[in-house]
């Protein structure tokens, strides 16, 4: 039988620069550019993690904090939101607190798994760190987030972020049931009258 | 398929020649190099291809699969992948355009201009590349702004613009403007890419740096002259002027982007009048216009058209103004209509829409789409659906920024919501669930229900947290007036205890 995957809507937010594009090829296409073109709008991005039964559809957003008030319009629906800031730029780190606290209070999902993600941790071992991993480590857990300090240029950490995501998936944990699981519309699913057990 | 590669090759060296003779001998020897280059499927494109894009689709056919792209260099040094099929389509455009720089050439009066009678056509038929130096001065005002300035007005402006609070973004995104164009990455591009942006920056410090803008400096000194900051720097502050003299809408790059919003609202507006289909479509998808049409509207089109066909758009638009941009989007969804009609979500929507763009070499056809295959679009109907969505957005963009300072009052004075206040943010971050644009999104918000809580929790807030809902309320009242129903309090309802 053809494996069925589910399919999960993940959006990526955080300061410009912090190397949310990056994060995405080199999950997506295994590549990294060293001057990745600054992100205008947003792009989209598909990546099926086959073994895990998921197909993640990703929104790439526009860093800048005018283009803030676009950002809803991506992460509506959203199953997933990776948010992600620079080591090296305590401001990144404040923002990224502000996403997180945006998305709690905005997105009515209460399974939507957040992700914090410390790029650029290749340049903190050249002394550029400004953000300790303790203090952003903290935070999440007190906050209930993923944590990971990643590396997009040196392949640290990426595709171990996407996968923790995809395995808090709710559906993901259910991959046996066979409903091809793109069931986007409102209609309910016909459940057979009796099908609890246990 | 190392002939036909050859051929095009020597087919697009024509075509570059067309600049300046020292511009095509340095893109001959550049295209020596692409030669040398593997040749690399489109698919691995960043520019067109998903991680699982198959193919890409041309404006006509898919291409054909014996036929196999090749890498070449434009005029204005970006790398293309283009199949022989595209690289006829690029040879019978150039054709054309030497066809219409004698005209020009013939009609040229005072400042390189044609006579006014002829302007409008030409400008729509394009620039020849080598004219567009003095043509676009003298178009979009620029030469003009620049006579009422003193002379070393950009010099100063670039300097000073150094310590301006934009400049760490400016510098972040320089080195990430256009990687796949030589000149653009080297050193004296980025210093002028940097200058230029700086410049402006200092200016306008309404707008001071937008993302996206990044583009428009490097394109317009690639179009203008690698040596010419000054003229790309008039350039853009007749684009874009926060006093309604700027050639593109007022405050599509100012913060919080509420032109931009204003203008995805009319192009909305529009699709739905002229291509009613696809508004439907995009409309059971979910997606909103400002998917598909943020960066065409912010970036001129020039991250995602073709360099040469963006420059077309560019001499058209400089002329007569930003409707040329809305034309080219109705050109664009029109001619793929029934590719776009055939995705099935809002994702697969943008990437099959920006494939489309990335490969629209047939400047010739878009254009001729655009002004003549769109129907009519008097500006006084945009300017009406202007008006209109203007309200609404300041109105959107009002009530968030209230709720934003409720929130920021709540969270820093720790101020607990009870019963029915606590939905009233519950409430609007559901509407806004199923919402538009801004955050509030306009569908279901209703502030005039909402209004008697607002005053509630104003008098129950109090101490610390009432200046800022104070302002915001303030600003509210401000820009809508009393229409809504925000009733204004008297300063002792608002010194109650909490």
């Amino acid at each position: 039988m053809i494996d069925q995957l589910v399919q999960s809507k993940l959006v990526l937010l955080g300061e410009m620069g912090s190397g949310k594009t990056s994060l995405v090829q080199r999950f997506v296409r295994g590549q990294y550019y060293e001057n990745q073109e600054s992100t205008i709008g947003a792009s989209f991005f598909t990546k099926a993690i086959p073994e895990k039964h998921v197909k993640f559809e990703i929104w790439d957003t526009a860093g800048q904090e005018r283009y803030h008030s676009l950002a809803p319009m991506y992460y509506r629906g959203a199953a997933a939101a990776i948010v992600v800031y620079d080591v090296t730029h305590p401001a990144s780190f404040d923002r990224a607190k502000k996403w997180v606290l945006e998305l709690r209070q905005n997105v009515q999902n209460p399974n939507l798994i957040i992700a914090l993600v410390g790029n650029k941790v290749d340049l903190a071992e050249d002394g550029a760190r400004q953000v300790p991993e303790a203090d952003a480590r903290t935070y999440a857990a007190e906050t209930g987030l993923l944590f990971f300090e990643a590396s997009a240029k040196t392949n640290v950490n990426v595709a171990e972020l996407f996968d923790e995501v995809a395995d808090r998936l709710p559906r993901a944990a259910a991959p046996q049931q066979p409903a091809g699981g793109i069931q986007l519309s409102e209609q309910p699913t016909p459940v057979p009258a009796k099908s609890s057990c246990c | 398929m190392a002939g036909g590669g050859w051929q095009h090759l020597a087919v697009t060296a024509k075509e570059l020649a067309g600049a300046t003779s020292t511009k095509a001998k340095a893109v001959t020897q550049t295209l020596g190099n692409a030669v040398k280059e593997v040749r690399q499927l489109v698919l691995d494109d960043p520019l067109v291809g998903g991680a699982d894009a198959q193919h890409v689709e041309g404006p006509r056919e898919p291409s054909n699969e014996l036929q196999e792209p090749a890498q070449v260099v434009d005029t204005y040094g970006f790398t293309l992948t283009i199949t022989p099929e595209q690289a006829a389509i690029l040879d019978r455009c150039r054709a054309k355009q030497e066809a219409v720089r004698s005209k020009w050439v013939e009609q040229a009066q005072e400042a390189g201009l044609p006579p006014t009678d002829a302007l409008k056509k030409l400008c729509r038929k394009g620039v020849p590349p080598d004219m567009r130096r003095q043509v676009w001065l003298a178009l979009s005002g620029a030469a003009h702004r620049r006579q009422k300035l003193p002379p070393h007005y950009y010099a100063d402006a670039a300097l000073q613009g150094a310590s301006s609070q934009f400049a760490h973004q400016i510098d972040l995104d320089v080195p990430r403007t256009f990687p796949n164009n030589e000149w653009v990455q080297s050193e004296a591009g980025q210093s002028a890419v940097r200058h230029v942006l700086l410049a402006f920056a200092h200016h306008n410090p309404h707008v001071g740096y937008c993302q996206s803008m990044n583009y428009l400096a490097a394109m317009l000194l690639l179009a203008v002259g690698r040596d010419e900051e000054e003229d790309a720097f008039w350039l853009l502050t007749s684009l874009i002027d926060d006093k309604d003299d700027g050639i593109l809408y007022r405050d599509m790059y100012a913060r919080d982007l509420t032109g931009t919003h204003v203008e995805m609202r009319c192009l909305r507006e529009l699709v739905e009048h002229k291509l009613p289909r696809l508004a439907a479509h995009m409309d059971a998808l979910g997606c909103d216009m400002s998917i598909l049409a943020t960066d065409w509207f912010l970036c001129l089109f020039c991250t995602s058209l073709p360099a040469e066909t963006a420059a077309r758009v560019w001499d058209a638009l400089l002329n007569e103004g930003t409707k040329v941009l809305f034309r080219v989007a109705l050109a664009l969804l029109k001619l793929h209509e029934p590719l776009l009609l055939a995705q099935d979500n809002p994702g697969e929507l943008l990437r099959a829409t920006r494939r489309v763009a990335a490969v629209a070499f047939d400047r010739d056809a878009l254009m001729q789409v655009a002004f003549e295959g769109v129907g009519s679009m008097p500006m006084e109907r945009i300017n009406t659906y202007r008006a209109r969505k203007q309200r609404e957005v300041d109105r959107e963009m009002a009530e968030r920024e209230t709720r934003v300072n409720l929130r920021q009052a709540v969270a820093r004075d720790g101020f607990v919501l009870q019963g029915g206040d606590t939905d009233l943010l519950q409430r609007e971050a559901a509407a806004q669930e199923g919402g538009a644009v801004a955050e509030g999104g306009g569908a279901g918000c209703s502030p005039r229900a909402g209004n008697g809580r607002w005053v509630a929790q104003l008098q129950a807030l109090g101490g610390k947290a009432k200046d800022s809902l104070d302002r915001g309320r303030m600003k509210i009242k401000h820009r809508r007036g009393q229409s809504l129903g925000v009733v204004p309090l008297h300063p002792s309802q608002l010194s109650g205890s909490p």
